[in-house]
């Protein structure tokens, strides 16, 4: 009697999983491309506030922008290259305290002939988060990606502070009670540069 | 007859199991979308969504679940319809789903809705679920647009976005932070408790009798 009662709630669940698992799949696949489409306009105007391209605003505008961006897949990240404006775009992720936190960084002159020059950080911004609102989920705030904006690359990846505030040039004011997501971060972005030294080595080393 | 069944449904979840004033539930999020009044309504309009659905694939299905395993099969219906709505959101309404950030997914943990699926759509008929299901979460929703709409307009001297308070006079900041909210949320659950008191006492004479 108990093992039959068993099997039952055992197979109901099975159903009820199986049910949920199909209205899931069918909603996210009705939705997809729409979807994709947003995270493109997101994508673009993440961009263009890093770029400081002030002059794009509509959607359309965005997707046209962000249509003649040449793209490069990398395992560790993704460079979409704008000749037209004389910069490189490089999407990169990398774990944050709950999820991962994707962030995008705006590199002038960028990818030239197969050589990644870092004359100049544009920006940063944070693209998706899902860190604790009001402490880690800060890391969007304009105070706090302003900082990233004029960085050289040459000279060192910049560093986040946490528990003082930045003594020299190189270095970024962390967030207060956010100090595991600046810690995150910071190793995303290190990891990044990293890895992009190690694709272009003859571009970044200069 | 049958009509007055159904209204008494919805009226209760609406007034008398009023879940902000009376049972103190979903204070979670009612503290974290009430800065403004379009998050307020589309929290609001999800959580309508999420607690009649559930309830009346609970109460449809309510026969066949197994009594040792009837939470986890609420929750993974009441999980199902919340991801429904986020990636719908996420389609039609790209920059309200951000503002909500994981409030939209947090409606999961909402007791609200649980406590419909454990204490009501458990024990009753599909349509009469639905209705207190929509009633509860509407009589939710009702306190937290009046909640956001003081929040929104003293905070930011605006409404759904429009200007209503001139830029000249100034804002107060605290209403737009979480010491505001619970200001707010303190004051709307007393005056509410005040006016259901003052309701129960006139309608009830000195022995208990309705009147």
């Amino acid at each position: 009697m108990k093992k039959s009662s068993g099997i039952k709630s055992l197979f109901f669940l099975v159903l009820v999983m199986t049910f949920s698992s199909m209205l899931l799949t069918m909603v996210a696949e009705t939705t997809k491309d729409i979807r994709n489409n947003h995270d493109k306009i997101e994508l673009a105007r993440k961009i263009c506030i890093s770029a400081d391209l002030k002059d794009m605003s509509s959607e359309k505008e965005l997707l046209n922008f962000f249509s003649k961006g040449k793209i490069i897949e990398s395992k560790d990240f993704k460079i979409i290259d704008f000749r037209d404006e004389s910069f490189s775009a490089v999407v990169f992720s990398g774990s944050g305290l709950w999820d991962q936190i994707y962030t995008v960084i705006c590199v002038r002159p960028g990818l030239i002939k197969n050589v990644f020059l870092c004359d100049k950080l544009l920006g940063l911004q944070i693209i998706q988060q899902k860190e604790t609102p009001g402490l880690g989920g800060r890391i969007e705030e304009k105070w706090f990606t302003d900082q990233f904006s004029g960085f050289s690359l040459k000279k060192g990846n910049p560093q986040i502070v946490i528990g003082r505030s930045k003594k020299t040039e190189m270095e970024i004011d962390g967030i207060t009670g956010a100090s595991m997501t600046c810690k995150f971060l910071q190793e995303s972005l290190s990891n990044c540069i990293a890895s992009l030294k190690k694709k272009y080595p003859s571009g970044m080393a200069q | 007859m049958k009509k007055n069944k159904y209204w008494e449904t919805f009226r209760f979840g609406l007034i008398d199991e009023n879940p902000i004033f009376k049972m103190i539930l979903g204070i979670c999020s009612a503290l974290a979308v009430t800065n403004s009044v379009i998050n307020t309504l589309t929290m609001t309009l999800a959580v309508i969504f999420v607690t009649a659905t559930s309830s009346a694939l609970i109460s449809l299905i309510r026969d066949w679940i197994p009594k040792k395993v009837r939470m986890v099969v609420y929750v993974t219906i009441i999980a199902t319809f919340v991801m429904v709505v986020d990636l719908l959101l996420k389609a039609m309404f790209p920059d309200i789903s951000k503002a909500l950030g994981p409030y939209v997914g947090l409606i999961i943990t909402n007791c609200i809705i649980m406590g419909r699926a454990e204490a009501f759509a458990s024990n009753n008929k599909v349509i009469l679920s639905i209705i207190d299901g929509a009633g509860v979460a509407i009589g939710y929703g009702i306190i937290l647009i009046f909640i956001s709409v003081i929040r929104e307009l003293l905070g930011f001297g605006t409404l759904l976005g429009y200007l209503i308070i001139p830029v000249q006079v100034p804002r107060m900041m605290i209403m737009i932070m979480a010491p505001g909210a619970f200001f707010t949320l303190g004051i709307v659950v007393w005056i509410a408790r005040y006016w259901m008191y003052h309701r129960v006492s006139v309608n009830v004479d000195e022995v208990g009798r309705e009147k």
